[in-house]
């Protein structure tokens, strides 16, 4: 499945069915006939990410995503710190 | 990595935790509930309780939707995995869960065809793959995971898929805080708010908590910095006298929904009358059916569905441990006849499980040392 494996989709510490667990993923292309993309992990991994929630999504974005939909474009700008 | 480095600093935490301890009252004790079975593993994976003082006790609230599906439900998805067109889909925790008559694990061994996936859309495939069989998809989770499904059956109707169907169990975090607030059982000091469900409807449907019971409510992250931090601000509001929403996971959670949600929410989805939570019962309104437009990926009226109430184990305190009112390790079962290995009830099961955390990462520190940290 395209390379996808556990460092992204869950682990023995992680919960899998993800209530309410999401991980950060890069995008790197965009399919807007199927309203997805292809995104990338911190592990290198890719997979396809449903990207309906997401306004103008552009290659690049880096997106929290949960059970293959990405929720929420992450502002990477430092503004905030703990 | 970002987002995830300066949110489990050391340092930070070792700061917020002396604040903490400088914050709270020592005459008075805490009950500060995480509503998310994300933030339960946080607080036991990093021993974020470790760095409380003994007086602000964390109580595990009903955010882990496998905790929550009563076994009925998981005795209709074992029926519909037993049928020989089927192929059945589902997260890999559900596999693991008790029904009355076994799990979907157990009905696996015995000859169903069902088969774990990390998303709806991993089941829609499987659909495209085996066009002369039946694929149907155990949706659970709260509104974070509800899109998902949506947007994947959004997508195999655009796509003229006719074999392909889910089994709808999406719940909705609201009601069930509400009923645990007009709960004589519970008494609650504040709430950790869940993150990444108010990533799609906003930080502000939870201000009925703050303005209608007058409980300080705080939106959180999910690495440990997140959860001290949030506990911080609790305690901040209740010595200065407040009970407000505040967003402390504002790099990611904004005060209004996501209108994009909404959209597909409404459009597939629509509520349940009523909707039966393991250890709570029926609450009103909190729970998705699949819409009239959508009726056709149904698997409720695609399937004979026999939906029988199925009662819980006598031994089983999953109830009490899903409102808080007992700790994990004070269940007759915990850590002997129930564990992760063979769980009796749901808790146990999903690592978001307050069971499971507390068995995996915390159960040889319940008799931890009393002595509040020290305040600067």
């Amino acid at each position: 499945m395209n390379g996808e494996h556990e460092s992204s989709r869950g682990n023995d510490s992680q919960c899998i069915t993800c209530s309410d667990a999401a991980c950060t993923m890069r995008l790197l292309s965009v399919d807007e006939t199927a309203d997805s993309g292809i995104c990338v992990d911190e592990a290198g991994c890719q997979s396809e990410v449903l990207l309906g929630l997401i306004t103008a999504p552009a290659a690049g974005d880096l997106l929290l995503v949960h059970a293959g939909t990405a929720l929420q474009r992450l502002d990477e700008t430092p503004t905030e710190s703990p | 990595m970002k987002f995830v480095d300066e949110f489990r600093n050391a340092e930070l935490g070792s700061i917020l935790s002396q604040r903490i301890a400088a914050l709270a009252e020592p005459d008075r004790h805490y009950k500060i509930m995480e509503v998310c079975g994300g933030h339960t593993h946080t607080i036991y994976r990093y021993g974020v309780a470790d760095l409380l003082p003994s007086n602000v006790e964390l109580v595990h609230g009903p955010g882990c939707p496998v905790c929550v599906i009563p076994m009925g439900r998981v005795d209709d998805a074992i029926a519909i995995a037993r049928r020989p067109e089927v192929i059945f889909t589902c997260f890999g925790d559900m596999m693991r869960v008790p029904g009355g008559s076994g799990t979907l694990l157990e009905a696996k061994a015995e000859g169903a065809d069902v088969r774990m996936v990390y998303s709806p859309l991993d089941a829609l495939r499987i659909a495209g793959a085996n066009p002369d069989r039946q694929v149907v998809f155990f949706a659970v989770g709260f509104e974070t995971t509800a899109p998902s499904t949506a947007l994947t059956l959004m997508r195999a109707n655009a796509d003229g898929v006719r074999n392909f169907s889910v089994f709808c169990n999406h719940v909705t975090i609201l009601p069930p805080i509400r009923a645990l607030l007009d709960s004589p059982d519970l008494r609650l000091d504040g709430f950790i708010g869940p993150g990444h469900v108010c990533t799609i409807v906003g930080a502000r449907p939870f201000s009925f908590i703050a303005e209608g019971y007058g409980k300080p409510v705080v939106i959180s992250g999910f690495e440990p910095v997140d959860v001290l931090c949030s506990v911080y601000m609790i305690l901040k509001q209740l010595a200065e006298g407040r009970s407000e929403l505040e967003n402390q996971y504002r790099r990611v959670v904004p005060h209004e929904g996501s209108a994009q949600a909404f959209r597909v929410l409404g459009e597939v989805f629509e509520l349940r009358p009523h909707f039966e939570w393991r250890g709570l019962g029926f609450i009103s309104q909190s729970a998705l059916r699949l819409s009239a437009r959508y009726a056709a990926f149904d698997a409720e009226q695609r399937f004979p569905i026999a939906g029988v109430r199925v009662a819980d184990p006598k031994a089983c305190q999953c109830g009490e441990v899903l409102k808080g009112v007992i700790k994990p390790w004070e269940c007759k079962v915990f850590g002997t006849a129930c564990t992760p290995e063979h769980p009796i009830g749901t808790c146990m099961v999903s690592s978001e499980g307050a069971c499971a955390a507390y068995y995996n990462f915390g159960r040889f520190t319940r008799n931890r040392a009393t002595t509040p940290v020290a305040a600067q």
